[in-house]
């Protein structure tokens, strides 16, 4: 049996110790996990039954965390809080949607903490999963915290292409999808950009294609001067994860929309309108390819049948603005 | 330490597996020094280690905004922020507001407008108006509402506490 290290929290001051940190760690085959803002790697630093091992600070980011506005596409640093991203009037005028949603993410508190790739990066989300231990003693552990079966689909073996159905609740990402935006990824192999549209993984534990020693280190918008609308849905104003999220962009062939909060990935679809049709029935068309492409499970406060209807309200809602 | 570390916060065997580690935090201006576990999160070293016990623990999840302190002038949760990651930022609690004893503009405006009633989310809503009023000179409306909901209330209603808010931007006027 390997002999584990005390659990700590390293703080490396820039990439290259990062880099040695994260060698270590793999090559004492010790478990660990980055940490930015915390808001979302705390709570289940708290909520989970066993120990999460160590966690790597991405502060030393902090440095080089900027808004850099080009002519034909925006950069933007993983470690910017959201509260900055909301409150940065050069960026509201460049690209208004990012902002928008950045302000409309969790409370003021958490917003000057929390980071823009930790929105990127958020934890899918389960009712079953997301609980005190005290709660989770009552039911066996779900495929999510270690466990042999999943609490919500019934019957769901840890061996199915898809094994978790939690969540995905991140606000920014439908607006990244519909932007068409690139995400650029480090790690000690090097740098690489990948798309936001082929990012994530439609799975509750897996979520993205980032590899355990890969760091997010900033997104590139391109500046498409696209109008951008998001609308979520929640139960209150203010602090709560979407239950439906909707980014749609309106162009002259279609529209694009992404869709977060009801699927256990961001879904992103471009529809083109065929020749010959109604914009209603081409309108009815499209909602009906979305609320079709995944199921849909109750593990939220709004049933799956009210999240559905809700997701098609909003599309019409967003392209009729 | 470690018995005091593994306070109610995390399960013990989970505390007792992490690493003590000394932490030096400057909390309204003094410096504490403390050896804990190296995963204490700031709200437990400020009540548990510097006994500053104005900050307030709820839900420890970062969802009734109870624990808001002042870190580098912004309210952040402090149950969700790691003590060893504040180590270079200024931290004010509840304690530290006041000057010379005083009550500031905000807390006399809470007390007489009634915005006060169990008490438990006072100090993170002095803390996040303090903010609010440090940062815009006549704040809307709308920016009071902002700034009051990420604290849960279930006491005043929020009205009392957005009254005794505006009471202090008129007084300036």
């Amino acid at each position: 049996m390997m002999n584990h290290s005390k659990t700590k929290l390293f703080m490396p001051g820039n990439f290259e110790e990062m880099t040695s940190t994260v060698k270590y760690l793999e090559k004492k085959g010790e478990k660990f996990q980055f940490i930015a803002g915390g808001s979302d790697v705390v709570p289940r630093m708290k909520d989970s039954k066993k120990n999460q091992g160590h966690m790597v600070s991405l502060k030393f980011l902090k440095k080089t965390s900027s808004i850099t506005i080009k002519e034909d596409e925006i950069h933007l640093g993983s470690f910017l809080s959201l509260d900055q991203i909301a409150s940065d009037s050069a960026l509201k005028e460049a690209c208004p949607i990012i902002g928008k949603v950045a302000s409309m993410v969790g409370s003021p508190q958490i917003r000057n903490q929390a980071t823009l790739g930790g929105n990127i990066l958020v934890d899918n989300r389960c009712v079953f999963f997301n609980q005190s231990v005290f709660n989770k003693d009552f039911h066996h552990n779900c495929f999510k915290d270690g466990g042999s079966q999943c609490i919500l689909v019934k019957g769901a073996k840890a061996n199915d292409a898809i094994s978790c159905r939690a969540r995905s609740v991140s606000d920014l990402t439908p607006a990244l999808l519909v932007l068409d935006a690139k995400l650029v990824v480090k790690s000690i192999r090097g740098e690489r950009t990948i798309s936001a549209r082929e990012f994530f993984k439609e799975d509750g534990i897996a979520k993205n294609n980032l590899e355990t020693d890969e760091v997010l280190i900033s997104v590139i918008i391109p500046r498409l001067h696209k109008s951008v609308h998001y609308k979520k849905l929640t139960v209150r104003k203010t602090l709560d994860f979407p239950s439906l999220g909707v980014a749609l962009a309106k162009n002259e062939q279609g529209f694009e929309v992404a869709v977060c909060g009801i699927f256990s990935m961001p879904m992103y679809f471009n529809f083109v309108f065929a020749g010959g049709k109604s914009l209603s029935s081409s309108m009815e068309e499209s909602i009906k390819n979305v609320t079709s492409a995944a199921p849909v499970f109750k593990q939220d406060f709004f049933p799956p049948k009210y999240r559905k209807e809700m997701l098609g309200v909003y599309i019409k809602e967003l392209f009729e603005r | 330490m470690v018995g005091k570390a593994a306070g109610n916060w995390r399960f013990k065997d989970k505390v007792l597996n992490d690493l003590v580690e000394v932490v030096t935090l400057n909390i309204n201006s003094v410096s504490y020094s403390r050896a804990v576990s190296s995963l204490m999160t700031l709200s437990h070293f400020i009540r548990e280690e510097c006994d500053l016990t104005g900050t307030k623990i709820g839900c420890d999840r970062g969802e009734c905004g109870c624990c808001s302190v002042l870190v580098d002038g912004k309210p952040i949760l402090a149950c969700l922020v790691l003590a060893k990651f504040v180590q270079d930022a200024e931290i004010t609690t509840i304690e530290g507001i006041s000057v010379d004893g005083q009550l500031t503009p905000i807390q006399e405006s809470m007390v007489e407008n009634g915005a006060i009633q169990c008490g438990f989310c006072t100090p993170s809503m002095v803390l996040n108006a303090t903010h609010l009023l440090n940062t815009h000179k006549a704040p809307s409306k709308n920016q009071i509402k902002k700034c009051v909901s990420g604290t849960i209330c279930r006491c005043t209603g929020y009205t009392k506490i957005e009254k005794a808010i505006e009471k202090v931007v008129e007084g300036r006027e």
